[in-house]
């Protein structure tokens, strides 16, 4: 049985393991198959990728020398963002995209062609949108000198990528972003975790909450109204979180 | 602080339609707050599905022209006020920290000339830039008959510079405004914008027309935007549907058919990614495009010639033609051919492409899914139930 960690490179590692012992993958779920396992235990740490990827090109005759290319780090990259996804079948998908990338190409895999690559690009996808759409919605209160803090709903591993975004934006500011699950901050390029409760005094009410609904109000051009269209880019979803979600709610 | 007075001059300013703040380069080094993404960032939606990125505000609302649309014409009785640049730069420093907003879009009416005007608003741009080290998005808009030596002082501060041509020619204009000169004021100051752009690295030009105001036509509009893409270097343009404003000249106006503004877009989508020229387009007799057929799909319809086209063996610019497959679907399609033939429509769903639009244009492997017939009658012809109690003249 082959086991690996959730990184791109050990995931490719674990697919090309596989098709040269024939061993099966542990995937989610999997993990009590190990108990059975006894010795037979391949942890994808071990192995070299560059040579596993040669010892694939020798036994299957098939072209890998897209993995040194900028291609290859399009999958990795690609891999990186569905491990993000909440979903329970992610690595089953990734798995079975991959497996596209080496049998029918890489290309192939890339442009969403396949079901299973489509539905790699469509995980992608749904982590990128979130990590655009909170990058916007986000609303910062100051928490003290260059302190900047939020909550925010996250259905995605999230947090880190939104952060970086935020790092680029407020470079002399420490960043903190609280979710139901954890709270993280971001400081001169360093990740790490930090106590909600020293920052939750910091999250109630102040004069701009009025002053961006009253910009916000004058705005919207009553004769275009197109509330279908509002919600499609702000889901409902987001409407109690978000200030302006009541403005919304109240026009429909 | 005066929060009515933010509300009175974001009213006057939402007309304004452009709000991108997409751009690629920092007008400062070592900026203390801000930066610029490629792509934009959107911070909300207003009920009408416009995205809310930008602070859009005038410096102020009074304003000495007559323009016969606009809701800040002199003669037209509102509440005035206007923002000091201090004051209007520390509320945008204090939004944008909140995450409100990704950026300044900063306009203004007329007062005391354009250059009284002028320079109030390159002030609050310069203490964004220089006292608070402002590094993110500013679209600062330029007045009409503003001197080549304000241009070059904005175009040094700001990420993007418009001026809104509002007509497509001099006789349109005139029906809008007494007050403005086509060539004096608009052109020749987009003129110079074009001329100093291409030397400042990171700024772009834009333009934005109202639609149906001045009784123009499609042919008329989108000549002006061709012959301002070839020759002055636009980024791009916009397109306002007229609204008829009470208190104007023009308020009994029928207001402009959304669809129109929405094909003038498509249009201009055609000729700035798709390589579309303007004899491309088919206007009917009154010079507008038609309101049923996208121009893509108008122009398929007029040239059954070139169809139907091989996917595994047409050119990008073939591609390109076909409604239904845009450029990043063009692309894809090329990259997959590299190693792969393209078997079944499938494959080219789950691409992302349309095969309702596309299936009537394209062969795949030589198997054509779709009749073409539809391309001999496009236009849906329209029923009507008879009334037995109908007097009909036989």
């Amino acid at each position: 049985m082959i086991v690996f960690s959730d990184d791109p490179q050990s995931i490719i590692k674990a697919f090309l393991l596989s098709k040269l012992t024939g061993d099966m993958i542990i995937t989610e779920g999997g993990n009590d198959l190990l108990l059975f396992s006894g010795d037979a235990v391949i942890s994808t740490g071990s192995y070299d990728l560059e040579e596993l990827a040669e010892q694939y090109k020798i036994s299957f005759c098939r072209n890998v020398d897209w993995l040194h290319t900028y291609k290859g780090n399009e999958l990795m990259h690609f891999i990186h963002i569905a491990l993000k996804h909440n979903s329970e079948s992610k690595h089953s998908i990734i798995f079975k995209a991959v497996e596209d990338a080496f049998v029918k190409g890489i290309d192939y895999c890339l442009q969403g062609a396949s079901i299973y690559s489509k539905k790699l690009r469509s995980l992608c996808s749904d982590v990128n949108h979130e990590v655009y759409r909170m990058v916007g919605f986000i609303r910062f209160k100051p928490a003290g000198e260059r302190c900047l803090v939020a909550r925010a709903p996250m259905c995605h591993d999230t947090i880190d990528l939104i952060l970086r975004q935020f790092q680029d934006r407020y470079p002399n500011h420490r960043v903190v972003i609280m979710t139901d699950q954890r709270s993280r901050a971001i400081q001169n390029g360093l990740i790490f975790d930090v106590n909600s409760k020293d920052y939750e005094n910091y999250l109630k009410e102040d004069i701009y909450d009025s002053v961006w609904e009253e910009y916000y109000k004058s705005q919207y051009i009553a004769p275009r109204k197109n509330l279908r269209l509002a919600a499609s880019k702000i889901p409902k979803k987001y409407w109690d979180w978000m200030q302006e979600g009541n403005i919304l709610k109240s026009e429909e | 602080m005066d929060i009515k007075k933010l509300s009175i001059l974001g009213e006057a300013a939402k007309y304004d339609i452009c709000s991108s703040s997409a751009a690629s380069g920092r007008k400062i080094s070592k900026a203390d707050m801000g930066n610029t993404l490629p792509s934009g960032v959107c911070h909300s939606f207003t009920p009408d599905g416009r995205c809310v990125s930008l602070l859009k505000v005038l410096m102020t609302n009074e304003c000495e022209k007559d323009c016969s649309y606009c809701p800040n014409r002199v003669q037209r009785d509102v509440p005035r006020t206007s923002f000091a640049p201090e004051e209007l730069s520390r509320l945008f420093i204090d939004m944008y920290e909140r995450n409100f907003i990704e950026g300044l879009f900063l306009s203004s009416g007329v007062r005391h000339g354009t250059s009284d005007t002028i320079e109030g608003m390159l002030k609050t741009v310069e203490i964004l830039r220089l006292k608070y080290r402002f590094g993110g998005y500013i679209h600062l808009k330029i007045l009409p008959g503003a001197s080549e030596q304000y241009i070059e002082r904005a175009a040094g501060l700001a990420d993007r510079l418009s001026l809104n041509l509002e007509a497509p020619n001099e006789e349109r204009l005139r029906i809008l405004s007494k007050s403005k000169n086509y060539n004096r004021d608009l052109l020749t100051p987009i003129r110079n914008i074009a001329k100093i752009v291409e030397k400042s690295q990171g700024t772009t030009h834009t333009t934005q027309f109202i639609v149906g105001a001045a009784q123009e036509s499609d042919k008329e509009l989108l000549a002006s935007v061709n012959d301002l893409y070839k020759s002055y270097n636009l980024k791009r343009a916009y397109f306002s549907a007229f609204n008829p404003v009470y208190g104007t000249p023009l308020e009994n106006v029928a207001p402009a058919p959304r669809i129109r503004e929405n094909r003038l877009y498509q249009s201009d989508f055609l000729m700035r990614f798709y390589n579309f020229k303007f004899k491309d387009f088919y206007f009917d007799d009154n010079g507008n495009l038609d309101l049923d057929l996208d121009p893509k799909l108008m122009y398929a319809v007029r040239n059954p010639q070139l169809f139907p086209i091989e996917v595994n063996r047409a050119s990008f610019q073939q591609l390109l033609q076909v409604p239904g497959i845009g450029p990043k679907s063009a692309r894809k399609i090329l990259e997959v051919r590299r190693q792969y033939r393209i078997k079944s429509p499938e494959e080219l769903k789950s691409m992302g492409i349309s095969l309702k639009r596309c299936q009537k244009f394209i062969t795949i492997s030589g198997r054509c899914y779709d009749s073409s017939r539809w391309l001999m009658s496009p236009h849906r012809y329209e029923y009507e139930q008879l009334s037995m109690f109908k007097e009909v003249s036989l």
